[in-house]
């Protein structure tokens, strides 16, 4: 029995081969488009260099700019303020301490001598009064007052020459 | 017909290894890829807008201080530039003086220097360097005023040394009370022995003056000032509202003498 070959290879073979030459082709597509975007990569790598470093020079002549002449009027005048606002809160009226005072002696005490020590906040007032008793109700006068945040008494002697008292008291200031 | 055949994995390879060793580190390579260009140009030009910012803004500060010359002048009388000793010596005899004390001792000497708040760069970030522009240190715009006791004593009764205290307190120029001592001024009587108290008290107090030198250092842009666009002039008219006193200002109305050891 003869045999007969009725298939149609030769034109499976044709299209096999244009596929083949079209996936070449594609991969040599590729191939190029890498190429081409490594030369983009560089080309626009160095016109970056380039921008950044027109921008640098800019930048430097801006900064000297800002390093000399007004800026240093600006920042001179802004620590003026900035210490001057510190030294405005820091400030103490001393005499508002002393008409704090005026009102807080008794009758029968007089003061002696008035101390005032702005680092530790105090004031030490050395009184005479005409007996302890008096001494006692000025102490608690002071006590009472709410300008000072705190009153106590100190050293308290008896002056014979004089015949009267002569106290300490010691006030903290707010 | 072998050619073709090698041909696609070849090319695939090529492909493969171009982006491997070319493409790849031609877009990032942690240095000088075209990432880190485009992130260096960014930043760059970010730089650059913020000191056109910061160079706007002090054209407008400086604008700020040529049209208020009021707070300008209330500011630069609060605290100077320099020391003055002449002024603060006149202005507290012309005080004492006015309330017709007298003036038993006034002498002016500096005391230590003194660390004043004012802004820094406290996030510690890199200070751009005028030359290159790169990080170099982190800014020190600590300014330094210079604290002066100014010892001063007067003599006089209650009421006025209360007034003395009162103007020194409101005067224009800062000041501040370190120590304040009022006590009996006892004079010895003519036999020797304390006299009888009198309203004759004296007071001796040490003032701080302080100083704050023009600042002259190179600025960096970093200070947190060239941030703002004015400056906050609060403090001047609370300076104004509490400052009553004025500073007298000197003059010398003739010199020149042929032998200065004669009285």
């Amino acid at each position: 029995m003869a045999n007969i070959n009725l298939s149609t290879g030769e034109v499976r073979e044709k299209v096999d081969l244009s596929v083949g030459q079209g996936g070449l082709v594609a991969l040599i597509v590729v191939l190029v488009l890498i190429l081409v975007l490594y030369g983009v990569e560089i080309v626009w790598g160095q016109q970056m260099t380039k921008d950044t470093e027109a921008i640098q020079t800019e930048f430097s002549t801006k900064y000297k700019n800002l390093s000399q002449g007004n800026p240093i009027t600006v920042v001179d005048f802004q620590n003026r303020l900035t210490a001057a606002k510190k030294m405005a809160s820091e400030g103490r009226d001393i005499r508002g301490s002393l008409l704090e005072i005026e009102k807080s002696i008794i009758p029968g005490v007089y003061l002696k001598g008035y101390e005032f020590d702005q680092k530790a906040g105090t004031i030490v007032l050395t009184c005479i009064g005409d007996n302890y008793n008096l001494a006692a109700k000025q102490i608690l006068n002071f006590k009472k007052s709410t300008y000072f945040s705190d009153a106590s008494g100190g050293e308290t002697t008896f002056v014979a020459e004089t015949g009267k008292v002569e106290f300490k008291v010691n006030l903290t200031l707010k | 017909m072998k050619v073709k055949i090698l041909l696609p994995p070849l090319i695939i390879v090529s492909c493969i290894a171009l982006m491997v060793w070319l493409v790849y580190p031609a877009y990032t390579n942690g240095v000088d890829g075209w990432k880190e260009k485009r992130d260096k140009l960014t930043s760059e030009k970010n730089n650059l807008d913020d000191a056109q910012k910061k160079a706007e803004n002090v054209s407008r500060m400086v604008a700020q201080l040529g049209s208020n010359k009021v707070d300008q002048d209330t500011i630069a009388t609060y605290i100077p530039d320099e020391l003055k000793e002449e002024e603060i010596i006149d202005n507290l005899n012309f005080i004492a003086s006015n309330e017709g004390l007298s003036v038993v001792k006034l002498s002016v000497k500096p005391e230590t220097v003194v660390q004043q708040e004012v802004p820094t760069d406290m996030s510690g970030n890199p200070v751009v360097d005028v030359s290159g522009g790169n990080p170099s240190a982190t800014e020190d715009v600590t300014v330094k005023a210079k604290n002066y006791n100014v010892e001063f004593s007067v003599v006089g009764n209650y009421e006025k040394i209360k007034n003395v205290l009162d103007k020194v307190y409101k005067l224009k120029r800062y000041n501040s009370f370190k120590t304040l001592e009022i006590a009996a001024n006892e004079t010895p009587g003519a036999d020797g022995k304390k006299a009888a108290p009198t309203d004759s008290l004296k007071a001796d107090m040490i003032l701080s003056f302080d100083v704050l030198k023009k600042f002259s250092q190179t600025v960096s842009m970093n200070n947190p000032i060239f941030s703002q666009t004015s400056f906050d002039m609060k403090v001047a008219q609370e300076i104004r509202d509490k400052k009553s006193v004025d500073v007298l200002k000197m003059s010398i109305d003739q010199a020149g003498r042929t032998n200065p050891f004669i009285p």
